[in-house]
């Protein structure tokens, strides 16, 4: 249960927050106690001092360095701590500026406004109203005023955290009773971005050749890349960020995006199944055979085992079948299975069902593998009692999910009603780009 | 998330635009006009406690008795201050830094008045930044004139009791022939043993701070402090000098102590000495314990315009180590023994040099004649080529 929600990662990010805070506490108490607006300052203060870890840490988050995301239970859970994180810095920097005004309000408004708004000279305050600001602009977009932005450009406005960072910085340096811790975390979100931004598309990606594209159904296709240098080490399941060069593209040349594995570890190719969702992802259908591919990962702890005596039950719906098509295709390879898996293979109609032969195929030659098909078109939506049928022990399985979000909030109602403990359903939503 | 974020936003807005609208709607309450009632030292002496606690800084005075419980540190911290001049402790928080501009308003609803003396100076703080164009020196009603009396000759030192900041003043001061001829004032910090581990004249980065403030720092002010009491040789002629007012408070305080009500005799200079322009420098050998006496005379226009002595250590290629000038233990342990250290002395000679125009009219000095044999012998060598 612990090892659900809590990972290995998540000390280090407390660790950002509460050694800040502990340099400060003697002092805030010493305040705090005294008075109302002691109280108030106090609180403000110690916004402040937790807004700025979180944002640093948000920043830190966005370094993706491969393999290291599993310390942190894998991108996506980094991806969610991220906004997260970020969200709360926001808000608890904006409690910061208003507790400090409004704990001496009761002194006037003058100094109200002063704690606030002081000549420019005390630049420190002003900077962090800069910081402030430029954090409005680049979160704007995700308060939806107009629409969803689109990914390439939402990515360049956030770009907006690196000065916004500096100035927080700037801002709290020169007040900061212990400027020291400041230093060092400010130093790891700037070198986190920095890596991210600069270093990473030159050191951190590997070379790769287009060598197949296979259309699997209209709007899917498989693409199979040949190492043209160093080849990349990873588990079934995993993802990476995948950049064309195909000059020929329509669309989001030289752009980064993420998509699962399909293929083994042990298989000859890298390969990649791409569902036209976007932009990106409809211009790559037509990527050609020899264009020259760069990947950067892999992340991702899609096979997580919090029961490693337990047998799997996987449920793969549209593309979301491919991290499943990875570890079937393991299975397979090695000739023996970590655990035994039964997979349910959630699709529209026989049409929609990709890779089905494959996974047929590798079921029959595999006996820790199974496979049931349930066509959504003739059989509606899975129930308990077609779970029942074809995978009796299937309480007592351990799970795991992928595939639209209606699908994976279908599932987790299902199998919690039938007493599955929520510890043991890993699930991702597919529905970035 | 995205939801709460936003609504904390819009509820940040709205709270700050209506404290910005209140704040132009409602009138302000006027600045007192005139500078209010005059304060004597007295009256701010005595209300020096917790019930009726009272400030000067920068020649304002202040009642913060209501403020006293919300003061965001220890009470004791703010009560030390009471009926005191504490624009020192205005300006540097005890870590260096100045109140903010928010502390700068809370303080303006508290003002009550003008410290005698400073009548007619700038109504109250208005800005932390730099008031370089005041640097000129202002008379302090403080200083209280002393009737005359001779000090005798001798070496004189007194040392304060730590401040709340745990830095101790110290004045060391030379007298010969009714002239006060060398004078050191600092401010030190001693560590549990008693050993001098901080000097504020060698802290260049403090001197940046209170330049910032107060547009002085120690670097001139110390001197200055020094040069008016050892040129005019009466306490009643040292004026205070704008920003450093509590340095001039500890070093009035000090000098008092020493010189009582006594005065020194005022001092003359010898203009015309007959020595060839430019600089002069001499070196001894080292002594049994590596230490080397060096001077350098630098004369313009016929006249000794400056001298310095001094004792330092040079490795074995000659490199420059340490010099005496630089060690306050050194100057503890001597002035144990001898009741002068090197602080007083070493300027003692170099004055009375740059004053008389003469090796043969200075004087040794009780306790440091070692010095004044290698000062004699060095200057007789180095200005054996400007005669």
């Amino acid at each position: 249960m612990i090892k659900r929600w809590f990972k290995p990662g998540d000390l280090l990010l407390i660790a950002m927050v509460v050694i800040p805070v502990l340099l400060i506490l003697p002092s805030l108490m010493q305040e705090a106690w005294h008075q109302p607006s002691g109280f108030l300052r106090g609180l403000a203060r110690l916004a402040g001092v937790i807004g700025l870890s979180l944002m640093l840490q948000a920043a830190m988050m966005s370094i993706r360095l491969p393999r290291l995301d599993r310390l942190f239970g894998g991108l996506p859970r980094l991806w969610t701590q991220h906004r997260l994180v970020g969200f709360l810095g926001f808000m608890l920097v904006m409690m910061h500026a208003w507790g400090l005004s409004f704990s001496v309000i009761t002194r006037g408004l003058e100094p109200a406004m002063v704690v606030l708004f002081p000549p420019l000279s005390y630049w420190p305050v002003w900077m962090g109203w800069l910081a402030l600001a430029i954090m409005v602009t680049f979160l704007g977009p995700t308060f939806r005023f107009s629409g969803r932005m689109d990914y390439q450009k939402w990515k360049r406005l956030h770009l907006l955290s690196a000065p916004a960072i500096l100035a927080a910085l700037a801002h709290t340096l020169p007040l900061a009773t212990y400027p020291l811790v400041w230093w060092f975390l400010g130093a790891l979100a700037i070198g986190a971005i920095i890596w991210r931004k600069v270093l990473s598309p030159s050191l951190g990606r590997f070379e790769y050749e287009v060598v197949d594209v296979n259309t699997l159904v209209r709007g899917v296709i498989e693409i199979s890349l040949k190492s043209r240098g160093q080849a990349m080490h990873y588990e079934a399941g995993q993802f990476v960020y995948l950049t064309p060069f195909d000059d020929s593209l329509s669309n989001g040349i030289g752009e980064e995006h993420p998509y699962t594995l399909s293929s083994a570890p042990g298989d000859v190719y890298l390969k990649i199944s791409i569902k036209d969702l976007g932009d990106a992802s409809h211009a790559i259908q037509t990527i050609k055979k020899g264009s020259r591919v760069q990947i950067e990962g892999p992340y991702g702890d899609f096979y997580e085992r919090h029961y490693p005596q337990k047998k799997q039950l996987w449920f793969g719906g549209g593309i979301g079948i491919t991290p499943f098509v990875s570890g079937a295709r393991d299975m397979a390879c090695k000739g023996q299975a970590a655990a035994p898996a039964h997979l349910f293979y959630l699709a529209n109609d026989d049409y929609r069902a990709y890779f089905i032969d494959e996974l047929r195929e590798i079921a029959d030659r595999q006996p820790a593998f199974d496979l049931t098909l349930h066509l959504f078109r003739e059989q509606g939506p899975i129930t308990a009692a077609f779970l029942q049928e074809h995978c009796p022990d299937y309480r007592d399985r351990e799970i795991y999910i992928c595939g639209p979000l209606p699908m994976v909030n279908h599932l987790r109602a299902l199998l919690v009603l039938a007493g599955v403990p929520a510890s043991a359903v890993h699930f991702e939503v597919f529905d970035f780009l | 998330m995205n939801k709460i974020a936003y609504t904390t936003l819009i509820a940040f807005v709205s709270s700050i635009l209506t404290l910005v609208g209140a704040y132009w709607l409602v009138p302000s309450f006027a600045q007192p006009s005139s500078q209010g009632q005059i304060i004597s030292l007295k009256e701010l002496a005595e209300n020096n406690h917790t019930d009726s606690c009272w400030k000067a800084i920068d020649g304002r005075v202040y009642d913060i008795t209501s403020y006293v419980d919300e003061h965001p540190t220890p009470v004791n911290v703010l009560t030390d201050w009471c009926g005191k001049e504490s624009t020192a402790a205005w300006y540097d928080k005890g870590n260096g830094r100045p109140h903010s501009p928010g502390a700068q308003a809370l303080l303006a609803q508290f003002d009550i008045g003008v410290l005698e003396g400073h009548e007619g100076t700038s109504p109250a703080v208005t800005d932390i930044q730099p008031q370089t164009e005041n640097l000129a020196v202002t008379s302090s009603a403080a200083s209280q004139p002393l009737s005359v009396g001779q000090i005798a000759d001798g070496s004189y030192y007194a040392e304060s009791e730590p401040s709340s900041r745990g830095l101790n003043t110290i004045l060391e001061m030379t007298v010969k022939n009714g002239q006060i001829i060398g004078i050191y004032f600092d401010e030190i910090r001693r560590n549990e043993s008693g050993s001098v581990e901080y000097r504020k004249s060698a802290d260049l980065e403090y001197a940046d701070r209170w330049r910032q403030v107060s547009g002085v720092s120690q670097l001139s002010a110390f001197p200055a402090l020094e040069a008016q009491l050892m040129q005019s040789g009466s306490l009643a002629e040292v004026d205070a000098i704008t920003g450093a007012t509590s340095a001039y408070n500890a070093f009035s305080a000090l000098a008092s102590e020493l010189m009582g009500e006594q005065q020194a005799v005022a001092i003359a200079r010898v203009d015309n000495q007959g020595y060839r322009d430019g600089s002069y420098y001499a070196e001894s050998e080292p002594d049994s314990r590596g230490w080397r006496a060096l001077v350098e005379i630098t004369i313009v226009n016929g006249r000794i315009a400056s001298v310095y002595y001094d004792e330092i250590q040079r490795d074995d290629e000659g490199v420059f180590q340490a010099r005496k000038s630089d060690d306050l233990n050194y100057a503890d342990r001597w002035r144990r023994v001898s009741q002068i250290s090197h602080l007083s002395a070493f300027e003692g000679y170099e004055n009375q040099l740059m004053l008389t125009g003469s090796i043969d009219n200075v004087d040794a000095l009780t306790g440091a004649t070692s010095a004044f044999e290698s000062f004699r012998r060095l200057v007789h060598e180095a200005l054996a080529e400007a005669h």
